[in-house]
Parts: C-alpha cells; structure tokens; sequence
C-alpha cells in the first residue's frame, strides 16, 4: 500500500498571518492604478530572493498580475509548479508581467514556509522618475488582504499602522453531514484605529477579505488560543469498595 | 454396420476429462476505471474437480468444475480531489462584463494524484464454479507434414500422423457468480481504513478533522469514489465479474479450450493394426466414416475401413 498524497503542511502551521510577511494563508492584492513599469523586488529575512517586473497598458487582457513567490524565488516553496499565468520570462530569468492599467497585483505563496516581504517601484510610461509604489508591506487604500484561516480557535486581528483590533472566532467544524459548500468569504473594511466588524464568527477553511480604507494599514491575523476540538474521552475505572465507608 | 466400435466407460470417459481439465490454464491482466478511481489487475486460472455424467440424449454434463484463480492480484488507486482555498471573486468586472477582476488566489493544501494505492492478493481465495452441458464433436487433423514427397508413415514416424480427434463441445456454460467472503470484505474494508490513517493519521486531530469535515466523512466520501453502497463483499464480486469481467474471460477460454485447442481423445489414421518389423512396414488400417455417440453409460465410436490408404 503507497500513499502519494501532499499535504501543504505549512498551512496548517502558517500564525500570526500578516500582510507585511507574505505567506500560504495571507495573500495581498495592490492596484497598479497608472500605466507605467512597476518593478518588484522579493525578500526573505532583508535577503534579496527575486524580481520581477509588470508593465501596464491600457488594452491589456489580464486584470491581475498572480505573483506566486514560491514558484518565483529559487526553492521558495516545497514544490514549484508554473503558476504565473501571465508571465514571460526574459533571457535574463525576470518574470514579466503585463497587466491592464487599474488592474491588480496579487501576492501570494502557494507552497513552502512563506516570511516573503516585497517592495515595489514605479516608473511611468511617461518619462517621469523611478518611486517607492509599494514598500514595507503597508497598505493603501484599494489593497486587499485576504487572509483564509483553518485552525479553530480564538484569533485577534490588528492594524500595526492605527491600532485597531477585532476578534475572530473559528469554530471547530461539525460532524460531517452531506457535501461540503466552502464558505462564502467574509470582507472587512479597515479605518483609521479601527475595523468595521470588530467581531466575525468564521467556519474553518472561511476567507476573510480586509478591504484597505485608510491611508496606510499594516494587518496582521494571530491565533491567540486554539480550539482543538474535543479529543478522545477518556474512560476510567474506579474501585467501587473505595467509596464505601 | 460399421466395421470399427470403440465404447469408452463413463469412468474411463473421466479420465479422459479430467486429463483435458488439467491442461485449462490461463492468465491476463488488464486496468480500467478512471477519474477518481482506477484499478489494474493480474488473473490466472486452472480448473479442479468436475462431476462427469454421460446422458442419454449424446450429450456430458459436467458440473461442479472448480475454477481456481491463481494468481488473482488487484491493484485499486484512489484518487482523493485536492483540496483548495481561495480562488473566489473579489472584484467582479462592472457591467456590461462579465467574470472576474481580482480574484483570491487558490491555494491548495490536500493535492496529489493518485493518492493511495491499495494491492489485494485475493490469489487462491476466491472460486467460482462452472456447469455445462457439450456435445462430442469429431473433427479430422491431417498431418501438416503430408506431401507429394512425405507420406503418412513418415508423418507418424515424426510424430505427427494424421488423427481423427474428438472434442467436448459446449452446448451451454453457466458460472455462478463470484462469491467474497464476508472476511474477505472486511480484509479490503480494514485496508483501506489503514490507508485513510496512514494518509491522515499524522495530522493533529483538529487538521484531520477540518479535513474530514470538507471531505464529507473520509471514508464515507472513499466508499462513494468506489461506489460501494452498503456491502463491500458484493461491491467486490461486482468489480471482477461485470465491471474487469473476469467470468466472460474465464467461459471464454474454457469454451474454447475444450472445443478447439486439447481433443479429449485422438485416434491415429491409418490406425496401426501391427507395427514396424524388420524391414516389414506397419499394418495399418485407414479410418472412414468416424461416429460418435453418447449414452447413459458409455461412449461409443464407430468407423468404417477404408479400401485403400
């Protein structure tokens, strides 16, 4: 008997989750809002990993630049599998992306331990200088975070920029009965010191879409207090003489 | 009235059966299934005991022929779908488009393919039983050596003389239907149980659980992959007989053993009356006009002599 399957066991393990440090369950959209070059560089612990480099124009085809580090950065994940749909790669090994101008681009891990931060500058179409577009994963109004959480338990979520913070309870999931209906994600505006839904009720395996509302925003999802379920009963004997007086 | 009788005995006729029926062997595999599932497997088999009764309308019933499957070697994959987060709409594109401007990206976290692989030796423990009831069928072999330049004492010094042969041809063959054994059933049920915790059982408990929970019951969701309703003895017995068709093989190739390939019994022609001796050539007798016929009791064979070789 053989069994083959793969387990993303990082999944299973990825906490705290946070916009800042990009992993397997906690992904970052940003909108490429000007036409011009936008060029990416990726780290891992303040180590430069890869780069990459989207262009936008105005009569692109793909609304979103899917930029898997796992598969980008060399031994970045577990397994690398082609899943930038829109990208070529020049002789030079860079990944390029083009992308319609308004469109998104969408940070992600597939596989592997994640911890990837990224910075992002822009150079218009236009002839104008080089600059910072997207540094220090801080968010701006008009990005995403999306984060999907699978442990049960009890989670905090906090903006590192303002100070806000809500609750998040994943419930232990039920005995299973029928098909399984993955949970419609849930969005979550973040202000300035605070989010819009201070306090969610999530099912496992349920996303969490935080749509950036202020100025700047740095998230993070932490699990505080796991909900383990309720393990195997135990079932002991006791000695009935010793009750007897 | 024919000039040549030979009556073989109903025990002497079972000799003569039963040493056709040890000659039956065979063996095939093959694969088939898809999608989710899929199966190989490697089949032989050979033929014991068998109830001989000659009947009076010139027919032999045989029943009670054991079919023995030996080698009989299963090989099941399950393919579990992967199973991924993500991947919904964010953004949908404003009117008058339609589909998708940001989506989420899709992570998988259960993936590969297939993802457990479960052998079954069943080799020796399951049997069928074959019944039918054949007609003596007599057909002639001429010696492929025969020429212009090679006669029919040549042949038979070579080995090869020409022969009348005789065959048990079927008329009808019943197979009962493969019976599992409830311990084998619980055999393949425990195996796969333990691939499901090999495959899991490593994972904390709330992991197994959240998967579980996705997969609609583990093992619930693995007896729907292979479509076993409630007993898996007659899911088994199913996938050899009708789905792999191992019966239909099995009728198939007995059929055709007993009617064309191993004669029970061959009579040389010219038949030797008297052999080679000295420099005298053998007396033989050429055969016409070759009978058979069945009753109750015995087999009879008649022939006419020929005039001339």
């Amino acid at each position: 008997m053989s069994m083959n399957a793969r387990i993303n066991t990082y999944a299973l393990q990825h906490n705290p989750i946070e916009s800042a440090s990009i992993g397997v369950l906690g992904s970052v959209a940003v909108t490429l809002q000007d036409e011009g070059d936008y060029f990416g560089t990726v780290y891992r612990n303040g180590r430069e990993m890869a780069t990459f480099h989207i262009v936008t124009v105005k009569n692109a085809a793909e609304t979103q630049a899917d930029i898997d580090f796992a598969t980008l950065v060399p031994d970045g994940g577990e397994r690398r599998e082609p899943c930038d749909h829109n990208a070529d790669t020049t002789v030079s090994g860079e990944h390029v992306y083009t992308v319609i101008t308004g469109g998104y681009m969408v940070f992600y891990v597939s596989q592997g331990a994640g911890n990837f931060q990224v910075d992002v500058d822009y150079v218009p179409h236009d002839g104008g200088e080089r600059m910072s577009y997207y540094k220090n994963g801080e968010l701006r109004p008009g990005c995403f975070f999306i984060v999907t959480l699978l442990r049960p338990g009890h989670y905090q979520m906090r903006d590192m920029v303002y100070g806000g913070s809500g609750d998040i309870a994943v419930a232990y999931p039920p005995k299973p009965e029928g098909e399984y209906t993955a949970p419609e994600p849930v969005q979550v505006s973040v202000m300035p010191g605070e989010f819009d839904t201070p306090s969610l009720q999530l099912q496992p395996t349920q996303s969490i879409v935080f749509d950036v509302r202020s100025d700047r925003a740095s998230l993070v999802v932490e699990l505080l207090e796991p909900d383990d379920g309720p393990g195997d009963l135990a079932v002991r004997w006791t000695n009935p003489l010793d009750s007897v007086e | 009235m024919s000039h040549f009788t030979v009556a073989a005995s109903e025990e002497t006729f079972r000799k003569l059966f039963r040493k056709v029926r040890d000659t039956v062997r065979a063996s095939a595999s093959g694969s088939g299934g898809g999608g989710t599932f899929r199966y190989s497997w490697e089949a032989g088999f050979e033929l014991r005991g068998g109830t001989i009764d000659l009947q009076s309308s010139n027919s032999v019933r045989i029943s009670e022929l054991d079919v023995v499957y030996t080698p009989l070697k299963l090989r099941l994959e399950i393919d579990i779908p992967q199973v991924c987060i993500g991947g919904f709409c964010i953004i949908p594109k404003p009117w008058p488009w339609s589909g998708c401007l940001l989506r989420a990206p899709r992570i998988c976290i259960f993936s590969a393919n297939p993802d457990i692989v479960v052998p079954i030796n069943l080799s020796g423990l399951i049997q069928s039983e074959i019944s039918g009831a054949f007609r003596i069928r007599t057909r002639y072999y001429t010696s492929p050596l025969l020429s212009s330049t090679v006669s029919y004492l040549d042949a038979e010094d070579r080995g090869q003389p020409s022969e009348w042969r005789f065959y048990l041809d079927p008329i009808w063959l019943d197979i009962d239907p493969i019976d599992v054994a409830d311990t084998i059933g619980n055999i393949l049920e425990a195996v796969i149980t333990n691939a499901i915790n090999g495959l899991l059982g490593w994972l904390p408990g709330w992991a197994r659980d959240v998967l579980s929970w996705i997969f609609g019951n583990i093992i619930g969701f693995i007896r729907r992959i292979l479509d076993i309703a409630d007993d898996i003895d007659e899911w088994l017995s199913n996938l050899l007989g009708v789905s792999i068709g191992l019966l239909d093989w099995v009728l198939t190739i007995v059929a055709d053993y007993f009617a064309n390939r191993y004669p029970i019994l061959k009579i040389e022609d010219p038949y030797p009356i008297l052999d080679y001796d000295g420099a005298l050539i053998p007396v033989k007798v050429p055969l016409l006009n070759m009978g058979v016929n069945v009753a109750d009791t015995e087999m009879v064979l008649t022939a006419d002599v020929g005039a001339t070789l």
